[in-house]
């Protein structure tokens, strides 16, 4: 810590410092001068206890006072607006190019082209004997049966594997992927869908080929088109759009050279497309941007190291798909959800209740430090809460350290480098503002009554050790005899917090 | 390796999220979505700068339309949230002229919102936002406006951008509210 005597902050910068709307050099001097400064840690506590008033009244007061929404809110006008911003040299293009497709295919879509229909007259075309497709994705293709018996993922080849991991998400069915069935399938599980059939050129006395082509806008996959052969109406291709890739299927001719299982083409697919650690640091920076708080997560690669898996527990199925939507756009990413396991019990054992009355004494003394009940509600919530912030960025900052060491970083593009920067940044500033935060409030709170007992454990050490006991004590589950050790490791786990993180804060800006 | 993150306070989210998670859905369905989950903080807003409860939905449909549009042409909104606020903040000023002001509803007692507690504590929760209402009364229309941005979760250079004014000048008016509030607090 700088020994230099630092003059007082402004109200300003004050209140840019508690607001951390400060940039990070000057809320280290700030920091620094309120560690140092009861009256302007005082200041600050002012400044925050009026903040929190207006921010009660605001949403007891103020906004409960306004006339109630409308019963039915009108709906926006979205269409209307396409409309409008079409330029009248566009619409005179479509209009053209829609008469150019008419004269080309003699477009006329039967009344009986309907898409649940073909569906059903789809479904009952025989499957041919030993029908096999050529599957293609990016520079890749290879031939498989149409039909396959449960294939075992991780005997697939890799590419071959990682198709069938989008259909497997996409929740189509891998096993038979060229069938109306699998299509009719998917197609129900859809809540919006845009379907369109089209009728395909053919041949003057030969019957009509069909095209269907659905669309959604969620999920990974976003649209199939299969086409129908004109004859028995059984899928001959697909095209299946996921949000990463796209990949076709069609029907292949039968070749007696192949063996029955699936026979690779071209597998310079062999040439596999493993995950990288910068993989994983999208992933880490994605689900950071789509502030994917309160999640249990597992991060890691797999065996294979082909994905990285992302392993969610207890999350509600809306969250779950926000997550989802995050990850969407990364390759080689693999979202997977797990039932929570049941909490553990880390509730202390009941010889640290409270049997001798020392907490009920005690919470006395804190209310009375505190202004009043509700004012020391107010600060063991918004303690509780930094010590549980602190204690996450201080593991979010392990994490990053355990997985991108020097070592591994050194073979980084810039821009990741970059984000790996972005993202020590973020957890440690936080870090650093929850420290304080902790700091300011317990000085007030918890003046020591005995000597601090110095702290020498790490960062990911110290905020475990401080969140537990602080639970504790705020909770009252201590003993009359347990106060007085637990009051001083506190108080100096806190200082100890507050230099590591500063310490960390200034390594980062460096 | 389990990782935890509990940003709780969402503060230090990558400049872009917003839009990056925007762009993946269909433009349609994600300003109904924000529709949805964001009028009624623009109508409340917007009736706190003086439109009417009949206008207030018009306007409120008419900043909607606005982004629609804006997102239509691709061009990249940070914050969504503060881009709003920005153009409802236009719209409502555009609306009353040379007349308007940030005022905020007359408080509605009866309609106040009390945490569950005993009676007591009730009667000084009611006592203190009484003090908090009497302190901003005595505040300026801007003073009043930064702390109603402030409250909705902008930042202070979003808040800039809303009212058209400077960072520095955010800083400034929420300052004096501050020191007002708090002197009522304290005093």
């Amino acid at each position: 810590m700088d020994s230099k005597p630092l003059a007082h902050p402004g109200e300003t910068d004050l209140l840019l410092f508690m607001e951390q709307e400060m940039d990070v050099a000057n809320s280290e001097i700030v920091a620094r001068h309120l560690n140092a400064c009861q009256l302007c840690a005082n200041r600050v506590q002012r400044m925050r206890a009026a903040v929190a008033s207006y921010a009660s009244y605001h949403e007891r007061v103020l906004k409960p006072s306004l006339p109630a929404d409308p019963a039915a809110w009108p709906r926006l006008p979205l269409a209307i607006q396409k409309k409008r911003s079409y330029a009248p040299w566009l619409l005179a293009a479509a209009a053209a190019l829609f008469l150019i497709a008419i004269a080309l295919t003699r477009f006329a879509l039967p009344h009986d082209a309907n898409m649940t229909e073909l569906l059903a007259q789809s479904e009952t075309a025989a499957e041919p004997t030993g029908r096999q497709l050529a599957v293609t994705v990016n520079e890749h293709n290879w031939i498989r049966p149409a039909i396959l018996a449960e294939p075992e993922l991780s005997a697939e080849p890799p590419a071959i594997r990682h198709v069938h991991a989008l259909f497997v998400q996409a929740s189509y069915n891998w096993n038979n992927p060229l069938s109306a069935r699998s299509f009719a399938v998917w197609r129900a599980s859809l809540t919006t869908k845009t379907d369109r059939v089209t009728v395909l050129p053919s041949r003057p006395g030969q019957r009509r080929s069909y095209r269907l082509h659905t669309t959604t806008a969620t999920g990974m996959l976003r649209s199939v088109a299969l086409t129908l052969n004109p004859e028995d109406l059984r899928p001959v291709s697909g095209d299946f759009r996921f949000v990463t890739e796209q990949v076709r299927l069609a029907e292949s001719e039968p070749r007696a050279d192949l063996p029955p299982k699936l026979v690779p083409q071209d597998l310079s697919a062999a040439k596999e497309i493993l995950a990288t650690p910068e993989d994983e640091l999208r992933v880490f920076a994605a689900l950071n941007a789509a502030a994917a708080d309160d999640e249990d997560l597992d991060v890691d690669l797999d065996s294979a190291k082909t994905h990285v898996v992302v392993t969610v527990r207890s999350v509600p199925e809306t969250r779950l798909n926000q997550i989802r939507a995050a990850l969407l756009a990364l390759p080689r990413v693999s979202l997977r959800s797990q039932p929570g396991s049941a909490p553990r019990n880390e509730s202390q054992s009941t010889s640290n209740t409270d049997t001798d009355g020392a907490a009920v004494a005690f919470r006395r003394e804190l209310e009375a430090r505190a202004g009043g009940p509700l004012q020391l509600q107010e600060i063991i919530d918004r303690d509780l809460e930094a010590s549980s912030a602190a204690l996450t960025q201080a593991h979010a900052l392990e994490v990053l350290a355990h997985k991108f060491p020097p070592t591994v970083t050194r073979e980084f593009s810039e821009e990741s480098r970059t984000t790996l920067n972005q993202l020590q940044h973020i957890h440690g500033r936080a870090l650093f503002q929850e420290a304080h935060l902790l700091k300011t409030d317990l000085a007030a709170l918890l003046p020591p009554t005995e000597t601090p007992v110095l702290a020498d454990s790490d960062l990911g050490e110290t905020t475990r050790t401080l969140d537990r006991l602080l639970n504790r004590l705020l909770a009252g589950t201590f003993s009359q005899s347990e106060l007085p050790p637990m009051r001083a490791q506190i108080n100096g786990l806190v200082t100890h917090l507050n230099e590591l993180s500063a310490l960390t804060s200034g390594r980062l800006e460096r | 390796m389990v990782f935890s993150f509990i940003d709780r306070r969402r503060r230090f989210r990558l400049a872009t999220d917003t839009f990056a998670i925007l762009e993946r859905m269909t433009l349609d369905e994600e300003v109904e979505r924000l529709y949805e989950d964001t009028r009624a903080a623009i109508r409340a807003y917007l009736l706190c700068l003086g439109i009417s409860t009949s206008q207030a939905p018009e306007l409120t449909q008419e900043t909607f339309l606005r982004l629609y549009q804006t997102m239509r042409k691709g061009e990249t909104i940070e914050n969504v949230r503060a881009w709003l606020f920005r153009v409802a903040h236009n719209l409502g000023v555009a609306a009353r002229a040379k007349e308007w002001h940030f005022s905020g509803p007359e408080p509605d007692w009866e309609r106040m919102k009390l945490p569950a507690g005993s009676p007591e504590q009730m009667l000084i929760e009611r006592e203190r936002l009484a003090n908090v209402q009497a302190a901003i009364l005595q505040l300026s229309p801007q003073q009043k406006n930064c702390l109603y941005l402030r409250a909705e979760g902008l930042r202070y250079r979003e808040i800039a951008g809303v009212l058209g004014i400077s960072i520095s000048a955010v800083g400034e008016f929420l300052r004096r509210a501050v020191e007002k509030l708090g002197e009522r607090d304290h005093g």
